[in-house]
């Protein structure tokens, strides 16, 4: 079983206001490994913050166990939170200080030499506008530096709630590039992102939640699954697509072209062969996060449950645990 | 410690907080200019000026006096003149004119009284620098809540007991330091003042003056806890001052509803004032000891500087009580 730096059972959050409760989180459970970088998806409103909320110790749990580097959380966050970095929503400093000033109080209040914030504002090429007024800063400048506050740490766990938001591409690719760079250097990521093309590139595992509720956690490579549909160009699709289903294929029609369910393209390519129709393209077609995210999520919107059996995913609360679903 | 030094470090580079700072230290200095202007010696030009305002007075009012003086002198007993006086129209315009001011009453201008100026000075610069400290702590906390600085700051300090004593302690430190820095340098002021006027103070009023200084630097130190405890708890600058314009607007009102022997005993202000000028004297008709048959003796209430201080302190402990559990339990946005 990999080492544990994040870790929740049955995690619980209701929300009460004015006599009426609203569910947030619902018995979540969540597992990622030290090492890498691990996307953390779900729609609006499905808890991703309040969950990262609850393992920072900003907001209480209704009921659930949480674990950081196995330490149990809240009442072992003053001993992990030495380790642990975050962002959460979007960045939060004092608008009137500069924001030199602003990391200055954080990394006294931690006892952190003076140098190493110089050391994070050139990380985040930040040196050159330390003086701004934070209230000045542009949004980029504002992510950046949420992350030097982050780095002042030397943190082993980076928790990045929506890191990109509001970033122009350069912005953001400078912001992949610090999370591919951090988590080479042996930091482990938890990146909570809307973004699912960033979430598919930057991560190596992923948990997706919906209604405060794990839907499926893997490695991205699993989550995707393996192909599951072959795209075929014939000269005569009418006739190749006659052959395939009569020889059990499952087909359908796309823009002239053929897909055909299955993982064993040799099949296909046999049976059209045999009735001397030969290929002018053979193609496994993979799914993307995004569809694989609005397959899990189709119902979440409409509020209805998210259809666990669909596609080749593992669901915690269907299969072995979270420890098996991240094998 | 660390805290400590931190959250100093941050009440001194607050805008808001400088703002006030100097407001204490520079407003006390004008109560004290106003008080110098106001008591400045009388000159020979202020006299002559005095003199020729009452010759024209006179000069105008001279008519009416004639027509009183005639009257005075036909009616005398309608003036309060016994008519068997023996120089009637004597005594008629000793009443009519012998009232009239002379010019050091016309200038109408005190001299300076240490004892007595000095306490109405530090009395009234003590209840400005305490609002100014309450403003402080309240504006000082109101920030971190309205930036979002304060979950920021929970990232690195985990432990919300000592951040919010980190913070109590520093804004403690911070009115400490404003009330001294403005007690010393008015005090040094009207030390200047006396001594350039040539006006002894002797080593009883300055004794009195340093009690004051004391008891209005304590109040500051508990209004700015007051201010910081309460917007903790209610995480909003403007909350803060919305609850205290009530408290001061209505919260006497509301005591003097109650059924209470003594609803004055129990007023806020009066309270303020017992701690600023080491006890309060008030008068109550309500009061059951109050008869106008004893000359309204028994109208009167007090309040000790002890009884201010223990209700003050009792409302800034409840204030603190429910702070610091909330700030404690509630979730941090």
């Amino acid at each position: 079983m990999p080492q544990l730096v994040i870790e929740t059972r049955g995690l619980r959050k209701v929300f009460r206001h004015r006599g009426r409760s609203r569910v947030a989180v619902r018995d979540l459970d969540l597992a990622v490994p030290a090492g890498g970088v691990h996307g953390f998806l779900g729609p609006n409103g499905s808890g991703k913050t309040t969950t990262i909320r609850m393992l920072l110790g900003l907001s209480r749990a209704t009921s659930g166990r949480m674990a950081l580097f196995g330490e149990e959380v809240p009442r072992r966050l003053p001993q992990v939170m030495p380790q642990v970095g975050a962002v959460v929503e979007s960045p939060k400093f004092s608008p009137n200080f500069t924001g030199r000033q602003n990391l200055l109080l954080l990394s006294r209040s931690i006892g952190v030499p003076d140098s190493q914030v110089d050391e994070a504002l050139a990380t985040v090429s930040l040196s050159g506008r330390d003086g701004d007024r934070y209230k000045g800063y542009s949004l980029g400048m504002k992510q950046r530096l949420a992350i030097a506050a982050t780095l002042l740490k030397q943190p082993q766990l980076l928790i990045l709630d929506e890191p990109t938001n509001g970033l122009d591409p350069a912005g953001i690719r400078e912001i992949r590039d610090t999370i591919r760079d951090l988590a080479g250097a042996g930091v482990t990521v938890l990146l909570s992102s809307h973004i699912l093309a960033e979430v598919q590139q930057v991560c190596d595992s992923a948990t997706i939640i919906g209604h405060g509720r794990t839907l499926a956690s893997g490695p991205v490579e699993d989550l995707l699954g393996a192909s599951t549909a072959h795209r075929v160009r014939l000269a005569d699709p009418d006739a190749g697509a006659r052959v395939l289903t009569a020889a059990g294929h499952v087909v359908r029609r796309e823009d002239g072209l053929l897909l055909v369910d299955g993982d064993d393209p040799a099949a296909i390519t046999r049976c059209l062969a045999d009735a001397g129709h030969y290929l002018a393209e053979l193609a496994p077609v993979r799914q993307d996060l995004e569809a694989v995210f609005l397959e899990l999520t189709r119902g979440e919107a409409m509020g209805h449950g998210p259809d666990l059996g669909a596609g080749p995913l593992e669901s915690p609360e269907a299969g072995t645990g979270l420890e098996g679903a991240l094998r | 410690m660390r805290l400590l030094l931190v959250e100093l470090r941050r009440l001194s580079w607050r805008n808001a907080v400088r703002l006030l700072s100097l407001a204490a230290v520079v407003i006390p200095l004008i109560m004290l200019v106003s008080l110098a202007w106001s008591t400045r010696p009388v000159t020979d030009a202020d006299l002559k000026r005095a003199e020729a305002e009452i010759a024209a007075m006179q000069a105008e009012n001279a008519d009416m006096v004639a027509q009183d003086l005639e009257m005075c002198t036909q009616h005398p007993r309608d003036w309060g003149i016994d008519p068997d006086t023996a120089d009637v129209e004597a005594a008629c315009t000793e009443q009519m004119v012998g009232w009239a001011p002379t010019p050091e009453e016309w200038v109408g201008r005190q001299r300076l009284e240490p004892a007595q100026h000095g306490m109405d000075l530090g009395t009234q610069a003590g209840g400005m620098v305490a609002m100014l400290a309450l403003l402080i702590g309240a504006t000082y906390a109101g920030a971190d809540w309205q930036s979002g600085s304060m979950s920021n700051q929970l990232l690195f300090e985990p432990r919300r007991g000592r951040v919010w004593l980190a913070k109590a302690g520093g804004v403690l430190l911070g009115a400490l330091a404003v009330a001294a820095t403005s007690a010393a340098l008015l005090w040094a002021g009207f030390a200047g003042l006396t001594a350039w006027r040539d006006v002894e103070v002797t080593g009883a009023v300055w004794r009195e003056t340093l009690e004051l200084v004391g008891r209005t630097g304590l109040l500051a130190m508990l209004a700015a806890v007051g201010g910081y405890a309460l917007t903790m708890l209610l995480r909003s600058t403007v909350g803060t001052l919305g609850v205290l314009f009530v408290l001061g607007l209505a919260g006497s009102m509301i005591v003097g509803l109650l059924p209470l022997a003594d609803a004055q005993r129990w007023f806020l202000p009066h309270n303020v004032l017992a701690v600023v000028q080491d006890g309060y004297r008030y008068y109550d008709w309500e009061l059951p000891t109050c008869s106008e048959m004893d000359g309204e003796t028994g109208c009167y209430g007090t309040v000790t500087l002890g009884e201010g201080v223990r209700f003050l302190g009792a409302l800034l402990v409840l204030t603190m009580a429910m702070s610091l559990p909330s700030f404690l339990r509630r979730d941090v946005p």
